[in-house]
């Protein structure tokens, strides 16, 4: 056989290679690469949400997806396996650069702080706790496409005012769903002139539940709010009509379900709630309705846009591939002009403006989707169907929107006290001795990881304490003091109170620590009591000016210590009397970070008492900073705040102190209760606690 | 060398040439569909009315070429494909405007666009050349509430809550007074406008549960609703008491009553948006006036499934409603 010459081995090989390149193209022009978003969200396990984003994905693809690449949804089905794991195996994957979910918030706090180390995109539209906002507001890789709980919070408040209604309790169950409204309800009730007359976190199916119904009603309110599952929302059905008492229950989202009418019978009628629902003006419900022959479930339109969100950003990704996940998302967020719907066309057109270097101003099918300008995160309305159960089902009513939307406004997550604080009277005209000492007692009586920011904001009144000249023998500090050793704390030995900030633990001179740290040591402690057990107390006279700073978990009239005791608002009372009577104070500046902070000095009758506290009676206080190393909250709202005020301006009175605290501080409400002869208002916060 | 060249230029000209088709195929491009505006009388969500509306328009994106754009204000200065707005990127073929209140300026603007085809919805008059008038009467419809009230009414009295004093409105008005009587004339119809002459009585629900209270107060015990949003506050007040009843409005309404809410007298409006595209792309569209109603298919009474025995007794009038709405709409010419 002849051999084949060298020149047309060549030329073979080069047509070969030519058809080769040109089928490929062909093959990429027929069937572009496909922009491949990730899915973490239950698809199995009765939570229809792939019909919403399939039709999503449909609406997106319909018209030549994005600049001809179809848009591939890559599933992890939360409802069947692990969900971190399958949340780092999309991280993993470098394909996939943005991820619809997770579904709950304590999936969102296990997952979220890798991917914005990643820098990859996370959208959730389902994750409603409040903190959330929070926690991973300004990181800009976090996104969700529905406000939370927090809103549905104000629009339970907002339906009640409505009402007329003056006086509810409130039982929500002591678990994840249950907290933001345990968080959240005493603020908004506080602000809009509810009383909140009781609160009470009860156990999921726990028998005691009957006996907190029971509690709730001896408060007499015309309503009980419950946050709960149907099983729970029936036993507090069932025991407020046994009790007789024409109090009427509300109930949350997650009591929707037939069981819960199945369980109550005749008794159901009348119940009446809340449910998310889309914005009634998009037309989504309508739509829906029209091509599935059944109305969308409570998060379909979420699920909806969060895809469609993520199609923009891949878009705007794809016209500026310098830019980073996180700017991409923002221009599309906080973009402008017309706003943009979300059918089919509407989000052709889009996808053309963006590509063509445009910013619209989009919008949604559950509402507006504007965001918080400046906090990201979260959307600024979310609306919420008032639903009653007539004839066997639950019927929507009217449906309501959470807020406002506008460049100005804030996520709710971020609200903060509205009116004017106004501060008690200045005492001038009484004569006092002459200042000469000063002695501090600073207590974070908190145990357990979780609770990192009491013993952080504790060290750093401490540090702060000392940076301004007070020596070790005029500070009593009891401090559970766990974390440092804790086994999850990732920096042994380490307590920090800014993310990467300096170790406040080092050096620090604790005095009480562990099972030391108890109520009956503190009162030993403020009233001079020395005992085997209490040897370092205050040694206080009628000249020195006294500072007790306390940060720690607080319920209604009480201050929780980890040693299974309570410090109660008796206790107060009893301890400031004492202390009066044997005058170991000139002055006495309480600074206590609780929750329902207020209750506890509500008593207090000694004169000479200024107590600042970071929320009133009837609400919770918040966590502040949350440190993506640590996965852990480093400091509490009102400690942070108050610290940031006397930073920024060293001068600051406590009067000021108090008024600047009162606007800055999130979700709860600072209060300033002064009791007579109290001189020090206007005095600088940073002179009283000076030797 | 020669060769060489050729060859090397024809390699570079193939994969040029793959290369630009690729770019012809993959850049964005705008579509040249046919567009349709739609006006609607007020915004979705009205559960009612405009969400009928706008269902006919999603059920025609779904099975036609088209592009749309919505509006719910005349403010037609504002349209941006139409003449004295060039920054307008298209021109509409066919614009739908739904609610009498756009009467007057449709024909306007079917006047001064007369490249453009006009659907005025529930609008009586001169349609002709580019515009269709279409005028749905509900004098039938109401017709048959008004055998329905009649004969659910233990009290022997009656009342309608209408939105506000239109002629259009008086269909219904006129049609229920005269099936109520049809079965017995001694029935009393306590009447009651909403609001005298402006649409706001059609979104005011407070003001239409306060006349509601009045006449339940009075012993009527079943309330016709022809008052669009508002008709959910009479809804409101019916469930208040035992014995109160309402006949309902435009569309289904029993979800928001199920224990009040005897039937509803719909109005498919989304059908006539619906055949109304579909006539405009198959190039069928026509001016002129129609008028459709219960003959028509175009309105009927949907009953509460608790409440559907009524269903056979007032059936048996469908005829003499046909009968007087053809009557009516013969007299009022």
């Amino acid at each position: 056989m002849k051999p084949i010459e060298p020149k047309k081995i060549w030329l073979i090989t080069l047509v070969i290679l030519i058809i080769a390149a040109g089928a490929l193209i062909g093959y990429t022009v027929i069937h572009p690469r496909p922009v491949r978003i990730g899915i973490l969200l239950p698809i199995t396990g009765g939570v229809e949400l792939k019909e919403p984003l399939e039709w999503a994905q449909e609406n997106i693809n319909q018209q030549g997806g994005i600049g001809g690449r179809p848009v591939e949804l890559v599933y992890r089905d939360t409802g069947t396996g692990n969900v971190t794991a399958m949340a780092e195996e999309l991280l993993a994957d470098d394909s996939v650069r943005i991820v619809i979910g997770p579904p709950t918030s304590d999936n969102v706090y296990a997952i979220a702080p890798a991917f914005i180390k990643k820098g990859k995109l996370l959208i959730s539209p389902m994750a409603t706790a409040g903190d959330i906002s929070l926690a991973f507001g300004n990181e800009w890789y976090f996104w969700r496409t529905t406000q939370g709980d927090v809103a549905q919070v104000k629009v339970i408040v907002s339906l009640l005012n409505e009402k007329k209604v003056h006086r509810i309790s409130l039982l929500v169950e002591n678990a994840t769903y249950g907290e933001t409204f345990y968080n959240w309800f005493g603020f908004f009730a506080t602000e809009s002139g509810l009383d909140l007359a009781s609160i009470q976190q009860f156990e999921p199916g726990d028998r005691s539940l009957e006996a907190d119904v029971d509690d709730a009603l001896q408060a007499n309110p015309e309503y009980i709010v419950a946050a709960c599952q149907p099983s729970d929302a029936a036993v507090i059905k069932r025991a407020i009509d046994r009790s007789g008492k024409p109090v009427k229950l509300f109930l949350t989202d997650t009591a929707v379900s037939p069981a819960l009418i199945r369980s109550l019978g005749a008794s159901a009628e009348g119940l009446e709630g809340t449910s998310p629902t889309a914005d009634p003006s998009t037309g989504f419900s309508v739509a829906y309705q029209e091509k599935f022959g059944h109305a969308p479930t409570d998060f379909a339109a979420p699920v909806y846009d969060a895809l469609m969100l993520a199609a923009y950003t891949s878009a705007r990704q794809d016209t500026n591939p310098s830019e980073s996940p996180a700017d991409s998302i923002r221009n599309v967020v906080y973009g402008n002009g017309t706003r943009a719907g979300w059918d089919a066309q509407a989000i052709h057109e889009t996808i053309l403006a963006i590509q063509g270097g445009k910013t619209p101003k989009i919008s949604g099918a559950s509402g507006p989707l504007d965001y918080d300008r400046s906090f990201g995160v979260d959307p600024l309305v979310t609306y919420y169907s008032h639903w009653v159960v007539e004839g066997g089902d639950f019927r929507t009513i009217s449906v309501l929107g959470s807020g406002k939307t506008g460049e100005t406004f804030e996520s709710l997550a971020r609200s903060r006290a509205s009116g004017t604080p106004v501060p008690p009277m200045a005492v001038t005209n009484i004569s006092l001795p002459g200042k000469k000492d000063f002695q501090a007692v600073v207590i974070g009586p908190s145990e357990g990881w979780s609770n990192y920011r009491h013993e952080s904001d504790a060290l750093a009144m401490y540090t702060r304490l000392k940076a301004n000249g007070i020596p070790d023998d005029h500070i009593i500090l009891m401090l559970y003091d766990d974390i440092p050793t804790d086994p999850e704390n990732p920096i042994q030995g380490d307590v920090h109170n800014v993310p990467r900030g300096p170790n406040l633990r080092y050096g620090a001179d604790v005095d009480y620590s562990g099972s030391q740290v108890t109520a009956a040591t503190l009162t030993n402690v403020l009233t001079g009591t020395k005992t085997n057990s209490t040897p370092i107390v205050l040694e206080s006279n009628a000249s020195t000016d006294v500072f007790v700073y306390l940060v720690g978990h607080g319920n209604p009239d009480k201050i929780d210590f980890a040693v299974n005791n309570t410090f109660t608002t008796g206790d107060f009372t009893n301890i400031t009397d004492t202390m009066n009577r044997k005058q170991n104070y000139r002055q006495l500046v309480f600074m206590i970070d609780t929750c329902f902070g207020e209750g506890i000095a509500s008593n207090a009758t000694a004169p000479g008492i200024l107590y600042l506290t970071g929320a009133s009676r009837s609400e919770p206080s918040f966590g502040a900073v949350y440190d993506l190393d640590i996965k852990q909250w480093i400091s509490d709202e009102f400690s942070s705040e108050a610290m940031g005020l006397i930073r920024e301006n060293p001068d600051i009175t406590f009067r000021e102190l108090y008024v600047g605290a009162y606007k800055r501080v999130t979700g709860s409400h600072v209060q300033m209760i002064t009791t007579g002869n109290v001189t020090v208002l206007d005095e600088p916060v940073m002179e009283f606690l000076k030797l | 060398m020669i060769r060489k060249n050729l060859l090397t230029g024809m390699v570079i000209a193939g994969i040029a040439l793959l290369a630009i088709g690729t770019a012809v195929f993959v850049i964005p491009h705008e579509s040249t569909l046919p567009v349709v505006y739609i006006v609607y009388d007020g915004g979705k969500g009205d559960l009612s009315y405009t969400d009928s509306a706008y269902r006919g328009l999603f059920a025609a994106q779904e099975a036609m070429a088209f592009n749309k754009k919505e509006f719910t204000s005349m403010n037609y200065s504002g349209f941006p494909g139409l003449p004295g707005n060039p920054a307008g990127p298209e021109i509409p073929g066919l614009i739908i405007t739904v609610g009498y209140d756009y009467t007057a300026d449709t024909e306007r603007l079917a006047a001064e666009n007369p490249g453009v085809q006009f659907l005025a919805i529930d609008q009586a008059g001169s349609g002709a050349g580019n515009l269709r008038s279409y005028e749905i009467t509900s004098y039938g419809v109401s017709y048959l509430a008004g055998v329905l009230a009649a004969s659910a009414s233990k009290t022997h009295r009656v009342g309608i809550i209408l939105g506000t004093q239109s002629e259009l409105l008086e269909g219904f008005r006129l049609g229920y007074i005269t099936g109520v009587h049809a079965v017995n004339a001694s029935i009393t119809v306590d009447q009651a406008y909403v609001r005298d002459n402006t649409t706001a009585g059609f979104s005011d629900p407070d003001r239409a549960a306060g006349i509601a209270g009045g006449m339940y107060g009075n012993g009527t015990d079943v309330i016709y609703t022809v008052a669009g949003y508002s008709g959910t506050g009479a809804i409101a007040e019916a469930k208040k008491g035992p014995g109160r009843y309402i006949i309902g409005i435009d569309s289904d309404q029993t979800y928001l009553g199920p224990s009040v809410v005897l039937a509803s007298a719909i109005k498919r409006v989304d059908r006539v948006v619906y055949s109304g595209i579909g006539e405009y792309l198959n190039g069928t569209f026509t001016g002129g006036s129609t008028v459709a109603g219960l003959r028509e298919g175009i309105t009927g009474l949907t009953y509460n499934p608790e409440f559907a025995a009524y269903n056979t007794t007032v059936s048996a009038w469908e005829a003499s409603a046909e009968a007087e709405e053809a009557r009516y709409l013969a007299t009022r010419k």
